[in-house]
């Protein structure tokens, strides 16, 4: 018996392929007296169906054969993924073949006529080579389970990040699951969490994460875009639709065939126009503004919004079959108050960016500076401690940033109160210092004193500045603050009008007039 | 006409049994027998293919017993594509041949024991 059998316990399989009875008979001789086990096939089919049914450990394999060549048979077996060892027997008129199937994938050859030595040389050497063969895989298939799991643990223990995003809280691991799960498929996605959240940044890692990611990903702000050019943008216009329509143009559902359609403040865009919406999303198809002519696309939708969409459901301002086309799979992104320690990882991160680009020294932040980020509420989220890094690393240049540097409302003490009671949701009165850090006009502190003092500060909310309150016409007041707010949003209208908890329409329609008046600047 | 060696067949008789060695040379025996007869009847059909095939055949199993001149004489009418070969003649050759091979595998088996290597 050959040394691995009796290693093994159990003797190799050798299938001989020949049709020669005398040779056929002399191999399985020698190779049962040599301890393998031996089957003989006659024909190239006989050996596929043997080798298929009793999976051999080698084949003694003879070129010529009746019904097709063994360099044929050898072929097929590789082909069906056999892993079994071959050696090709042959005279030596046939040299040549043997070389044509070493290099077909025979492991070696014997030259007939052969004697038992050179069969069990030739033989073991092969079988040996495969078991290494066999033992490097074993390994690597090892070594490559361990690798992926230890991918997998650091992705799950010590993630810090996903496409963009900054964070290993659970909440925000989560979300990164979530994402990766649904990006291979079609289905639309919505997206909600408070403004500053990073929304569209879901929705691009969502595109990014597809198998979409080589195709477009078009962003529109339904609530950045008045309402009677929103088809237009949407579904783009013929050339005559409307004055000023001086040419065709593609809409984002154009634009976006092949990709991702990211709708964001989708509860902004108009009942008139979600119909149309509705009609697109249930058919792929749609017409330009103007034309009669149907086009299909292949698009996914995303949307987002910073409201409770079943809220604005029940409340009439979003239609309830686009609802349920749309909210497929939910993804509800984390307030950055419930995120832990991901403010630190943000502000950090941040730090660095903004140092680099402003040329200061900063490698970080004191454990006292530290302790004010995490206890702040921050209810302008992310975008929020961005302004507030950046108002640092303008302002300042030290190794590290102290509490002293910690524009406020973030180093009021209020602001290290318990977060027990959360900020209000989007859809209530936002905290004034939204956008802490940035130039806020004074009137909006002002407006917020006012309101605030005689009825007292609600739980959690941060106690704005007492002083003096300007009275004025109500009208004036309510200019001043649209415009402090639109000048807080760096002229964001969607967003000024969110922390207004006005519809953007009513923003645009303000505005407009007010130019027309002459009390803005056009 | 060539001959065979006189440790015909020796090779086997060492590394087999005495039972597995005439069971092998039974077997070629049985083998040349029948490989040359398709040969005659392929060389009468006209049919080269089929005569290359069973040549092939026959140096193979001449091979396992040392038939050195059955083998040699096979391989020469494997490999010649002379298409003036006559098919018949080479036939007539290897029978030849092939028959003093068979008569020397039935001397062995005869004498119920194998040959002494020289």
């Amino acid at each position: 018996m050959n040394d691995q059998a009796l290693a093994a316990g159990s003797a190799e399989r050798i299938l001989v392929v020949e049709d020669l009875p005398a040779q056929a008979e002399l191999a399985r001789l020698f190779l049962a007296g040599l301890g393998y086990d031996v089957q003989i096939a006659g024909t190239a089919g006989a050996a596929l169906k043997t080798a298929r049914d009793w999976q051999p450990d080698g084949l003694l394999l003879d070129i010529e054969l009746p019904d097709y060549n063994g360099l044929e048979l050898l072929g097929h077996l590789k082909e069906e993924g056999s892993d079994a060892v071959v050696v090709v027997v042959t005279a030596s008129a046939s040299m040549e073949l043997a070389k044509q199937a070493i290099r077909a994938g025979a492991e070696d050859f014997v030259v007939k006529p052969y004697n038992k030595d050179r069969l069990s040389v030739t033989l073991r050497n092969a079988l040996q080579r495969r078991a290494l063969t066999r033992s490097r895989e074993v390994l690597e298939t090892r070594l490559n389970r361990a690798e992926t799991r230890l991918q997998d643990a650091e992705a799950k223990l010590g993630r810090k990040g996903f496409a963009g995003f900054i964070g290993a809280s659970d909440q925000m691991r989560a979300v990164y699951d979530i994402i990766q799960s649904v990006a291979r498929s079609k289905a639309s996605v919505f997206i909600t969490g408070e403004s500053g959240t990073g929304k569209e940044l879901a929705a691009e890692a969502l595109h990014k994460s597809s198998q979409r990611a080589g195709g477009p990903f078009v962003a529109l702000n339904c609530g950045a875009i008045p309402r009677d050019l929103l088809e237009s943008e949407v579904f783009g216009h013929v050339k005559g639709a409307f004055t000023g329509a001086t040419a065709d143009r593609p809409g984002a559902a154009s634009l976006a065939d092949g990709g991702t359609l990211f709708l964001d403040e989708i509860g902004e865009m108009p009942l008139e126009m979600q119909v149309k919406l509705l009609r697109f999303v249930q058919t792929g198809t749609f017409s330009p503004v103007g034309s009669s002519k149907v086009t299909k696309v292949d698009v996914r939708f995303v949307c987002a919004t910073n409201r409770d969409p079943m809220l604005e459901v029940q409340a009439g301002r979003f239609r309830e079959d686009l609802y349920y086309r749309l909210y497929v799979v939910p993804v509800e992104l984390p307030p950055l108050r419930d995120r832990g320690d991901d403010v630190l990882l943000i502000a950090r991160h941040f730090l660095t960016q903004f140092a680099r680009e402003e040329h200061r020294r900063f490698r970080g932040f004191s454990p006292a500076a530290e302790a004010m980020l995490t206890a702040y509420p921050w209810p302008g989220n992310v975008r929020q401690l961005q302004n507030v890094v950046r108002n640092i690393v303008v302002l300042h240049d030290a190794d590290l940033v102290g509490p002293e540097m910690i524009p406020p409302p973030v180093n009021r003490p209020y602001a290290h109160e318990p977060r027990a009671a959360p900020p209000a949701p989007a859809s209530e009165p936002a905290p004034a210092e939204t956008a802490a850090g940035e130039a806020a006009p004074e009137v909006v502190v002002q407006v917020a004193a006012a309101v605030a003092e005689p009825m007292g500060v609600p739980a959690g909310l941060p106690r704005p500045i007492v002083s003096e309150i300007e009275i004025m016409p109500l009208a004036e007041m309510e200019r001043r603050l649209v415009l402090a707010a639109l000048a807080r949003t760096d002229g964001d209208i969607p967003r000024a009008a969110a922390l207004l908890e006005i519809n953007p329409s009513t923003v645009y329609r303000k505005v407009s007039a007010w130019r027309k008046d002459g009390l803005m600047p056009a | 006409m060539p001959s065979d060696p006189p440790d015909f067949a020796a090779h086997l008789a060492e590394e087999l049994s005495p039972e597995d060695f005439i069971q092998v040379l039974t077997l070629v025996s049985g083998d040349v027998e029948q490989l040359v007869a398709s040969l005659e009847t392929a060389a009468g059909a006209g049919d080269a293919d089929a005569c290359r095939a069973a040549a092939h055949g026959l140096a193979g199993a001449a091979g396992v017993v040392g038939a050195e001149a059955l083998e040699k004489v096979s391989r020469r009418a494997m490999t010649n594509r002379d298409p003036a070969a006559s098919l018949t003649a080479t036939a007539a050759e290897i029978r030849s041949v092939a028959n003093a091979t068979l008569r020397q595998i039935a001397a062995v088996l005869a004498g119920g024991a194998p040959p002494v290597p020289s």
